[in-house]
């Protein structure tokens, strides 16, 4: 697995590095300092995930993000020295599938970099297709239709798509999404259950803001529709 | 006085200059039609206002100083043209221009303050008691002693009724001035703030990417990745993680303190369930209070409550909280954590069976840096309890420090239910 390192400090990219490296679990690194050549490299080298700083110099980590997801799906995972949480939500938002405040722990970073691997690769996929009125979801071949047009879903939103759908009319708690979606570690980090059920409810609902497939549930978290 | 800088004299003496040349104007166009000394006498009057008009125009713009020397000699020169005045008029029987005098303590006040005041009703008293008496014997018009007292009464009233006017000015101005300055200092102390949040958060900033490259390499060197340690070297590396550690924790509040003091901190409010996320906290504190022997307490209220607030920062506060009891309380000792809800409030009160916190320390242990007597042993940078008394008040909230009954502490966190 190739792992695409952008980081305009050399010592922060030589402990990625090593990280990497001393894993042991066949991550192989390649390092870029800045934007452009971040996204030349994702051309280039084809990476099977990037990490991305965001406090880049000339082109920030955040206009790096938006060019790359205009083009693929290629897992990002973001560092910022910030730790702000609107960094969060906004890294997020812009398609991030993980976040890591720097200073990070490079044992984390690895599990983290295996955990986005894992999300975005599924070994194993559902079977059958759902329909909710105009919707139709492929969980077999991980494609979603509204108007028999297909809806593009980056990895992660379809399986929390696929998550909720499989238990139509049942309330599922923050709690088992993230853990079942994102990973044991990710529990409490609620930001995450929030932009991707934003994300999903903007390109799947009619009216994002009257969502009728993916309903909140007070105090609990969200469900999917029964069927019709 | 009001005229209290050369500027306001200045100004001052432009406007009585207007004032000047009105009276010169009304001597050479009324004055004739009055009985008076002579025809002679009105042109000298009038000239008088105009030169005196002229060389203040001239002199006033142009002198660099001694502006209040110059302006008492204009005013001399006003009230001799003035007293003047009465004296070219006096033959009149129905002689009126001493009424002109009862303007000059005007003037005088506006220029040099009560004095001023006073000085011109005196002057002006000592002209029109002088004029009159020269007029009783050179015209036969002489004046009843009582039909005297009343100018004179009227100057020294004007000059009274100039010098409260001032001191009421002057109270006015004083409280302007203590507000103007109180507003610029408030500004400065607000901008000195400012600076130093930002300093804090550009400095916590600029110490993360050394400080993940410093605890990185570490780790890497503790999970023996570039080869085996010696005894020697393992103990070292865990010394630097362990600091690292603290310095990760230091610079961690520093920027939670300056992103709260610059009002950067926004609540990211929904339904949440205090007691099971105080569940949550005790649970994952677990491990660290076994290690020093102590156990909790769980005093929950059976009724579960519904909280409008920021999970990760509730949870933030109530790690606080736990994290500090079992701290700061000796080993061996249990640790109360008791919550219920009461008259639409949440309550979650945090004990320890430690020494205490004394009276007079109270409410200093929620002060940004403050260390308390007994965190003199425990490393930490003081910030813990001010950042975690923000986000309780943030929520609506408060956050005290009591006794525990039998000795200890008690943090007590009270929030309002929705």
């Amino acid at each position: 697995m190739k792992i695409l390192i952008v980081d305009d400090e050399p010592d922060v990219r030589t402990l990625v590095r090593d990280s990497l490296q001393y894993s042991q679990h066949g991550l192989e690194p390649i390092e870029a300092a800045d934007g452009e050549t971040a996204l030349r490299s994702v051309t280039i080298d084809s990476p099977d995930l990037v990490i991305l700083d965001l406090g880049l110099p000339g082109h920030d980590g955040f206009t790096v993000l938006e060019q790359l997801r205009e083009r693929s799906d290629l897992p990002v995972i973001v560092l910022t020295a910030r730790g702000l949480e609107e960094d969060k939500i906004r890294g997020l938002k812009l398609g991030a599938d993980d976040y890591m405040t720097k200073p990070f722990s490079p044992g984390e970073l690895v599990a983290r970099i295996e955990t986005v691997l894992r999300r975005t690769h599924p070994a194993v996929s559902r079977r059958g297709v759902l329909r909710r009125g105009t919707l139709r979801i492929d969980l077999g071949a991980r494609r979603t239709f509204r108007d028999e047009i297909e809806t593009h879903l980056t990895p992660t939103e379809f399986n929390l798509l696929a998550e909720l759908a499989s238990h139509p009319g049942e309330a599922l708690s923050h709690e088992t999404l993230l853990m079942r979606v994102w990973g044991p570690e990710y529990r409490s980090e609620t930001h995450y259950l929030k932009v991707y059920v934003g994300r999903l409810r903007d390109k799947l609902e009619a009216d994002p803001s009257d969502p009728r497939l993916l309903q909140t549930v007070r105090g609990v978290g969200y469900r999917f529709a029964e069927a019709d | 006085m009001l005229a209290d800088t050369s500027s306001g004299l200045r100004r001052f003496e432009r406007t009585f200059n207007r004032s000047r040349l009105i009276g010169a104007g009304l001597a050479f166009a009324l004055g004739p039609f009055y009985p008076n000394l002579g025809l002679g006498h009105v042109i000298a009057l009038g000239l008088a206002l105009f030169v005196e008009a002229i060389v203040v125009q001239i002199v006033f713009p142009r002198a660099r100083e001694h502006y209040e020397r110059l302006s008492w000699i204009a005013f001399s020169f006003d009230m001799a043209i003035v007293s003047y005045g009465f004296l070219v008029f006096s033959v009149d029987p129905y002689w009126t221009t001493y009424l002109v005098g009862a303007l000059m303590p005007i003037a005088g006040g506006f220029r040099f303050g009560p004095r001023g005041a006073y000085v011109s009703a005196a002057v002006m008293s000592i002209a029109y008691v002088a004029v009159a008496q020269f007029r009783a014997e050179a015209f036969g018009l002489p004046e009843s002693p009582q039909r005297l007292a009343f100018p004179v009464s009227m100057f020294c009233v004007s000059a009274f009724l100039m010098s409260g006017i001032l001191r009421e000015l002057a109270t006015l101005r004083a409280q302007r001035e203590a507000f103007v300055r109180q507003t610029t200092e408030t500004a400065a102390l607000r901008a000195v703030d400012q600076l130093k949040s930002e300093f804090l958060a550009a400095m916590s900033h600029d110490f993360r990417s050394p400080l993940t490259v410093v605890r990185g390499a570490v780790e890497l060197l503790l999970g023996e990745k570039p080869g085996k340690l010696t005894i020697g070297q393992r103990d070292l590396a865990q010394s630097a993680e362990r600091n690292v550690r603290r310095l990760e924790e230091f610079t961690e509040e520093l920027l939670e303190m300056a992103r709260l003091e610059h009002g950067a901190v926004a609540l990211d409010r929904e339904e949440v369930d205090p007691t099971e996320l105080a569940r949550e906290v005790v649970s994952d504190h677990q491990v660290l209070a076994k290690e020093k022997h102590q156990w909790f307490n769980l005093h929950f209220d059976s009724d579960s409550a519904r909280l409008l607030a920021d999970r990760s920062r509730m949870r933030q506060v109530m790690a606080n909280l736990v994290g500090n009891a079992i701290k700061y309380a000796p080993t061996s000792t249990p640790i109360d954590v008791r919550a219920e809800r009461d008259d639409g409030h949440y309550r979650l009160a945090v004990a320890d069976h430690g020494p205490g916190i004394s009276r007079e320390e109270r409410e200093r242990v929620f002060d940004r840096f403050y260390r308390g007597a007994r965190a003199s042993s425990v490393p930490g940078a003081g910030l813990g309890l001010a950042i975690a008394r923000s986000l309780v008040e943030l929520h609506g909230g408060t956050l005290e420090c009591q006794d525990t009954p039998g000795g200890g502490a008690t943090f007590v966190m009270t929030v309002p239910l929705e």
